[in-house]
């Protein structure tokens, strides 16, 4: 895999993207003309403290949020332009979400969170598989209560893996979670990227995470303020933050 | 505080507006049917006040002013009134109308409601009643024709009017299937006098002329009777002369028969002691002839009777020898056998069955005699042996004793020894010598002098002297054979029992050698033992049995063996006494051939006596015949004469007595005429009423007694009633009975409901502002200040409540009440509420709302501030086993779904509750309307099958019948026989209708209780299933039509018009008169010409028109249909608001998860599908509860709506239950797709992140 991005396929294309909330002078300006490429296989990490607007491009990229201007490109489809049902699709067929605080159903166990979202034809093994692939082939049948934070965590992951997207987008996904724990769930991320070759993003105001990361997005006020590729990542298991 | 009000008011405003409306729908139910209810009621009311219905009504044949004074006299009577009234008939609009005519003027005291009214000019008016008029086209000014009199007159239509006495529910414009051609009329009174005043002059005058003439014919009459009178007198005074003479000849004849009677009484005295004697002598020879055929069979019974005793006595002293002997002998024998069997005897026999039965008898005495040397021998040699040893104990002793004995006699004696002890005695030391220790022990056995220091000589021959002695004594005695036979003897036995048992046997061997027996042995002795006592007893047991015999035998004679000698004693004395008797008898009967002999001589001379004394009486006879003949001729002689002058002067007295009887009857019959033209003053009609206006403090019922003895006998009251129990106050009360039910009892169940669901509503509110409470007392409000709050926020929504349901309900008022007035033609409808209720219903609404309120906040109280203000952690709700097992192979969508329903358990009893409570209402609703459809159908499609059905009378005659049968439109006509008659069972009686059907009849159907069809009654009676019940009659039993038995033939089930059915042939039993009716087919359009043919008959009654009837019925039925729908559309809006709540508060609590789900690609069709499993969920536990109670609720419901010949029978089947679970099934779907139409707006980016 080339690290600078040639030849390599984009799988989203994000144009000068705008969003404004509120009127007058209580405007926020969230986004102010932010454009960028994902790449297929790529482990993309987007950093910037509160309010720099990290989020709300998750949002737009995930299909949860419109931009009031710009384009959001993917697979020759335009976001902007789809109704609330194929956004629903967009979100159920190209896009798996992990949040951080995990938004597990407290009533279902854990292969029942992820089989709700998972293809019907592909069956209780595949369901099994994931879970397994993030380690808690053990737990199938085990509540989010009964479950520790980072289990917790994994269990979104498998979730959002279950409909095999095309893009992973995380949104904190240690934010909720002790150090030890949330190595953890970096480590299953890398794993994914690296071995699975799945395209993940991951947006954090934790700047150690970038490290891990094959490119990295520095946003600052609704704007891209730096973006830095990294020749050499470093492994989730000796990162320390 | 007030200040946090309206926030709160405004987060919750949904679920707030939803309990204000629900709150309000119950008080509008409730405001509104009970105004409706009431608004009817004093309307009516009003109504009957305004029309000043009299306190009662007396109808009698005559109307009187004279009694009309006499009534207001009574205390307690404020006014009457008086009216005429009679039947008639009218021809109007070109039908004719059967009508009843009242009188009535200006001055009554009822005032009619006049609809509609016109000048009349001065033509002859007539006032009709509006349903009457209205039913038949008349309007004011129409001029129709009344039969009066012989003619039809003309009469103006003046007003069309209305009273209380004709109210009935107005149903169609047809009336309600009674036809109406039956009304009423009103006609001005003076119109009535005018007429009635030219007859009276009329009437007056020629009463004059009458009295005129009755005055001459009573003087010529007078005159005639007094000529005839003279004449009698003469014709008296003869007659008694005649009677003078007759008597003193009666005198004479009298003395004479007195002295003949007197002759033949002396004779008959004689005669009949003559007779007497005769009879005697018969009787003494049939006597004699008895006892002498009876005399030798009593011999004959004494002779045998005597034998018999003494065959009795002899068997007796028989038995009493033999019973002697055999005691005797007994005795002897019971002796014998206690002198063998003594208890020594016993014992020793029993010993000896234990020795050796050869053994010799002499042996063991011998033994027994030489053992005592044997002892005394071995004791004095040393050997220690006594009598407590046992045999087997001492032998020992006693042969070692002999065997040394007899060894040392041997050793002592032989020749070495006695060479030995030579040599001693010739002074040679044998000491030393061989043998001489041998020796010297032997001889110490015997002498113990050598040991110490005796000389062996002489010790030697004191030894062997000894030992010599010993042995002669061992040989003498035997004393081995002695051992021997003591080693044959038991060796356990002890010396002592040893000669115990042999001095027994010496005993027994001695007794049994006494009597001859020979006993050698052991074995002899005890045989002989044996048989003795064996002999003896048998022969006891013999001799038991024979006298057993004997006294079972006496015992069959009734002979106790004590009673012997008595027997036989008391069989001396019969036998004597039979004896005495058998010479007694023998004497009579020789006593009586003698007698026998002598009676035909005495006989022969009784009879001569009689004969003598018959004639004597005859000559007598004779004499007195020709007195009495003489007599009786100067009698009948003297009777004649004075039956003449009788019958003239009986002829006289008639005549004269019936010409002043018919004198004085036309005088009263003119003086009666005089009066009543008097007192009638022109009014006379068929029937006559008079209106009473009581005190209304008084008991009406006593006033109407009172009333009814002060009209006098001579008065005819035909019908009388108060008010309260009028024909017109029950009919309007029937007709107000239902529709009570429906105003009242419905909207009271629905209300309660309500203020369940109301409870539970506000109870669900309270619990959504558990956060809420719990800020406000970290902020430091009290529990008290909270709970005022809150109660405060009820209030509010409880007045709103009221408001709007009192407006619901003014306009349901008017809604159900314009509906209520078109039952009657009222003239005015008052809309008023039912105050009373309308504030119980506010004062619920809030006491409810404010108790629920108050619950709630007083529960969140108790929870920590910081506990109420987080939301409660999302647990894994535990899902019922039986949810868990539906839902198992359901998707984890829908697992969710139901999961996060159960989550909050009490919100979701809360909805089941209340959907229950709107499936319950709209189940009992229809209920209403299936029940009135079952009573339709079975009236109108199943049992009756006729067009008209027509009442007269009386059963019209055949031709009347054939008459109506050949008429063109006519068809299959029909006699229904219609009795109101007594039914009558094990003493129950029930008043009833029963109807006589023809045989063969298809018009009327009947059916049993199963919906079978049943046969038409043969001879017997089918009984309707209430009135069977009542009676407690069943299939089989006979039941009495007045008085007349039925059997039973079925009981037949009939929701509404309960009759009995029996067979026209079997009515003819019946005695009681019948009303006629017809039943026939007839097309619509021809319904007219055959009222017309009808009215033209006096019998006709009215007629009842099936269609007409039906489509009346159905229309007293839309009130129920309106309740019905009213409640339906209530219970809707309640569920649709209580399900749209719930749904939308489920969503709203799930509002994260469901955005994550929207997040993650599900589409909200999606969720709405997988929520939608929550509203079925609580749809399906809704029907489970709500459709039973439902059953309960409509069947009371329908028994409250029940009356007497018409029963609401439950009758509900799939169809409603199925309609009822679409309804609320649509409603669910609705409420449903409405609360999801909030998740469209639903930001999935700011819920998502949302903070647990």
């Amino acid at each position: 895999m080339e690290k600078n991005g040639a030849n390599r396929n984009i799988i989203l294309s994000a144009k000068d993207l705008v969003k404004t909330y509120g009127k007058g002078e209580a405007q926020v300006h969230a986004l102010g003309g932010v454009s960028l490429d994902i790449y297929e296989g790529e482990l993309l990490a987007i950093l910037g403290s509160s309010g720099s607007g990290k989020s709300t491009l998750l949002n737009m990229l995930g299909g949860m949020d419109q931009p009031d201007s710009g384009s959001i490109t993917v697979g020759g489809r335009e976001l902007r332009t789809m109704k609330d049902r194929e956004l629903t699709r967009y979100r159920r067929d190209d896009v798996g979400f992990v949040f951080q605080s995990f938004n597990l159903i407290a009533e279902l166990t854990a292969k029942e969170n992820v089989a709700m979202t998972a293809e019907p034809s592909k069956g209780k093994n595949y369901i099994k598989e994931m879970l397994e692939l993030v380690g808690l082939g053990a737990k199938l049948n085990s509540y989010p209560m009964q479950m520790s934070g980072g289990e917790q965590q994994r269990v979104s992951i498998a979730r959002a893996l279950a409909k095999d997207p095309r893009l992973l987008l995380c949104d904190e996904p240690t934010g909720a979670l002790d150090y030890e724990t949330g190595k953890q769930i970096l480590i299953a991320l890398e794993k994914l990227v690296r071995e699975h070759g799945k395209t993940v993003v991951i947006v954090t105001h934790t700047q150690e995470i970038g490290r891990m990361a094959d490119r990295v997005i520095r946003m600052r006020s609704g704007k891209i303020i730096e973006q830095t590729v990294n020749e050499n990542p470093v492994s989730a298991e000796i990162m320390e933050w | 505080m007030r200040r946090m009000l309206l926030p709160i008011i405004k987060k919750y405003w949904k679920l707030l507006l939803s309990a204000m409306l629900v709150s309000a729908l119950g008080c509008g139910i409730m405001v509104g049917m009970s105004g409706a209810y009431r608004s009817l009621d004093i309307s009516l009311e009003g109504y009957v006040d305004s029309y000043r219905y009299p306190s009662a009504v007396i109808t009698t044949d005559v109307a009187n002013r004279k009694k009309i004074d006499s009534l207001l006299a009574l205390s307690g009577v404020r006014a009457v009134n008086a009216r005429l009234c009679g039947d008639t008939v009218m021809i109007g609009g070109d039908r004719h109308l059967s009508v009843r005519a009242f009188s009535c003027n200006e001055d009554d005291l009822q005032k009619f409601h006049i609809w509609q009214s016109a000048d009349c000019g001065e033509r002859e008016t007539v006032m009709l009643e509006y349903n009457f008029a209205v039913d038949n086209g008349i309007k004011p000014g129409d001029t129709v024709k009344f039969h009066i009199g012989d003619e039809y007159r003309d009469y103006a239509v003046s007003a069309i009017v209305s009273a209380p006495e004709t109210l009935s529910v107005q149903v169609t414009e047809d009336s309600w299937g009674v036809n109406t051609d039956f009304g009423y009329a009103y006609f001005s009174v003076e119109l009535l006098e005018k007429e009635s005043k030219k007859e009276y002059d009329d009437a007056k005058n020629e009463l004059d002329d009458q009295e005129d003439e009755l005055d001459k014919a009573q003087r010529d009459a007078d005159k005639s009777f007094e000529d005839i009178k003279n004449g009698l007198d003469d014709a008296l005074r003869q007659l008694q002369e005649k009677d003078a003479l007759f008597a003193d000849a009666q005198k004479e004849a009298a003395e004479q028969k007195k002295l003949l009677e007197d002759k033949a009484a002396e004779l008959r005295r004689t005669r009949a002691s003559l007779e007497k004697n005769l009879a005697d002598l018969a009787d003494a020879e049939k006597q004699l002839n008895d006892a002498k055929a009876k005399l030798p069979d009593a011999i004959a019974a004494l002779e045998n009777g005597i034998a018999a005793a003494d065959e009795a006595i002899d068997m007796l002293l028989q038995a009493k020898a033999g019973l002697a002997q055999i005691d005797s002998a007994l005795a002897d024998l019971n002796s014998q056998l206690a002198q063998i069997k003594t208890s020594d005897n016993i014992a020793a026999v029993n010993a000896l069955r234990v020795l050796p039965q050869d053994m010799l008898l002499d042996d063991i005495f011998r033994a027994d005699s030489q053992l005592t040397d044997l002892i005394a021998l071995a004791s004095a040699n040393g050997y220690t042996i006594d009598e407590s040893m046992t045999i087997g104990e001492i032998l020992p002793t006693l042969t070692l004793f002999v065997n040394t004995v007899e060894h040392d006699y041997a050793f002592l004696g032989n020749e070495y020894n006695t060479s030995l002890i030579e040599r001693a005695r010739n002074g040679e030391d044998i000491v030393t010598e061989p043998g001489y220790i041998a020796l010297a022990t032997a001889i110490s056995r015997y002498d113990n002098t050598l040991a110490h220091g005796g000389d062996i000589v002489t010790a030697y021959d004191n030894a062997y002297a000894r030992c010599s002695f010993l042995h002669e004594e061992i040989q003498a005695n035997d004393l081995p054979g002695t051992i021997a036979i003591l080693e044959r003897l038991d060796p356990n036995m002890t010396l002592r029992e040893l000669r115990q048992n042999v001095s027994r046997l010496r005993r027994l061997v001695n007794e049994l050698r006494a009597q001859g027996v020979q006993v050698n042995t052991i074995g002899d002795v005890v045989n002989a033992y044996d048989s003795s006592v064996s002999q003896l007893e048998s022969a006891i047991a013999q001799l038991n049995s024979q006298r057993a015999d004997i006294v079972a035998q006496l015992q069959r004679q009734g002979v106790r063996e004590q009673d012997i000698d008595s027997k036989v004693s008391e069989l001396r004395s019969q036998k004597a006494e039979a004896q005495t008797n058998l010479a007694t008898a023998r004497a009579q009967l020789a006593e009586v051939e003698r007698q026998l002999a002598a009676i035909p001589g005495a006989r022969q001379q009784l009879n001569d006596g009689i004969a003598q004394v018959d004639n004597g009486l005859a000559e007598i006879a004779e004499g007195l015949i020709e007195i009495d003949r003489q007599l009786e001729e100067a009698r009948e002689q003297l009777d004649e004469a004075h039956r003449e002058y009788e019958k003239g002067e009986a002829e006289y007295e008639k005549s004269f007595a019936e010409a002043m009887s018919e004198f004085a009857e036309l005088r009263s019959e003119l003086e009666k005429a005089y009066a009543q033209l008097d007192e009638t003053e022109g009014y006379e009609a068929l029937c006559n009423q008079f209106m009473l206006y009581f005190d209304p403090s008084q008991d009406q019922a006593k006033l109407l007694k009172a009333a009814e003895t002060a009209l006098g006998d001579d008065i005819e009251i035909k019908k009388s009633f108060t008010y309260a129990d009028s024909a017109v106050k029950n009919r309007i009360d029937i007709n107000l009975e239902p529709i009570e039910t429906m105003s009242t009892f419905m909207p009271m169940v629905f209300f309660v409901v309500i203020l369940i669901v109301v409870f539970l509503f506000m109870s669900l509110v309270i619990r959504q502002c558990r956060r809420e409470i719990g800020i406000l007392r970290a902020l430091g409000f009290t529990s008290g200040s909270i709970r005022m709050l809150y109660c405060g926020v009820d209030l509010v929504v409880s007045i709103l409540a009221i408001i709007l349901g009192t407006g619901i309900g003014i306009a349901v008022m008017h809604y159900a009440g314009s509906y209520f007035r078109d039952f009657f033609p009222l003239p005015t409808f008052t809309y008023e509420l039912d105050y009373k209720r309308a504030i119980l219903a506010a004062v619920l609404t809030i006491l409810v709302g404010q108790a629920a309120t108050l619950i709630g906040t007083s529960v969140i109280s108790k929870i920590s501030p910081s506990e109420a203000m987080t939301r409660p952690a999302p647990v894994s709700a535990k899902i019922p086993k039986l949810i868990s097992a539906l839902t198992k192979n359901a998707k984890p969508m829908t697992k969710f779904s139901i999961s996060s329903m159960l989550r909050n358990k009490a919100r979701f009893i809360f909805s089941v509750v209340c959907v229950a409570a709107s499936v319950m209402m709209i189940f009992s609703s229809l209920a209403f309307i299936t029940s009135k459809n079952h009573i339709l159908k079975e009236m109108y499609t199943d049992r009756i099958h006729y067009d008209c059905q027509l009442f007269f009378k009386e059963q019209p005659d055949d031709e009347y019948r054939e008459k109506l049968a050949s008429l063109d439109y006519v068809s299959d006509l029909q006699s229904l026989r219609y009795y109101e008659s007594e039914l009558e069972f094990n003493g129950k009686k029930e008043s009833v209708v029963v109807n006589a059907l023809e045989d063969g009849t298809d018009q009327i159907r009947i059916f049993n209780e199963r919906g079978e069809r049943m046969s038409a009654p043969g001879d017997g009676i089918i009984l309707e299933a209430h009135a069977a019940e009542r009676l407690g009659a069943k299939v089989g039993d006979s039941v009495k039509v007045d008085g007349v038995p039925f059997t039973v033939e079925g009981v037949s089930s009939q929701s509404v018009s309960w009759t009995q059915y029996i067979s026209d042939s079997a009515a003819q039993r019946l005695k009681t008169e019948s009303l006629g009716c017809y039943i026939l087919d007839i097309d619509e359009s021809h319904e007219e010409a055959l009222l017309s043919e009808l009215t033209s008959s006096d019998n006709y009654l009215y007629s009842v028109f099936t269609r007409l009837s039906f489509a009346g019925n159905e229309k007293i039925f839309k009130t129920y249909d309106l309740a019905s729908m009213i409640i339906i559309g209530f219970a809707i809006i309640i569920g649709l608001t209580i399900v749209y709540n719930t749904t939308q508060t489920n969503l709203l609590e799930r509002k994260k998860e469901l955005c994550v789900l929207r997040t993650l690609g599900f589409q909200r069709s999606e969720i709405s599908r997988s929520w939608f499993a929550q509203s079925l969920l609580q749809f399906l536990c809704s029907l489970a509860i709500g459709l039973p109670l439902g059953v309960v609720i409509a069947r009371v419901a329908l028994s409250k709506l029940s009356t007497e010949g018409r029963e609401y029978v439950f009758a509900n089947g799939p169809k409603e239950y199925l309609i009822t679970a679409l309804i609320v099934f649509a409603y669910i779907l609705l409420s449903h797709l409405l609360a999801m139409r909030s998740v469209k707006r639903w930001n999935l980016v700011e819920n998502v992140k949302e903070k647990e």
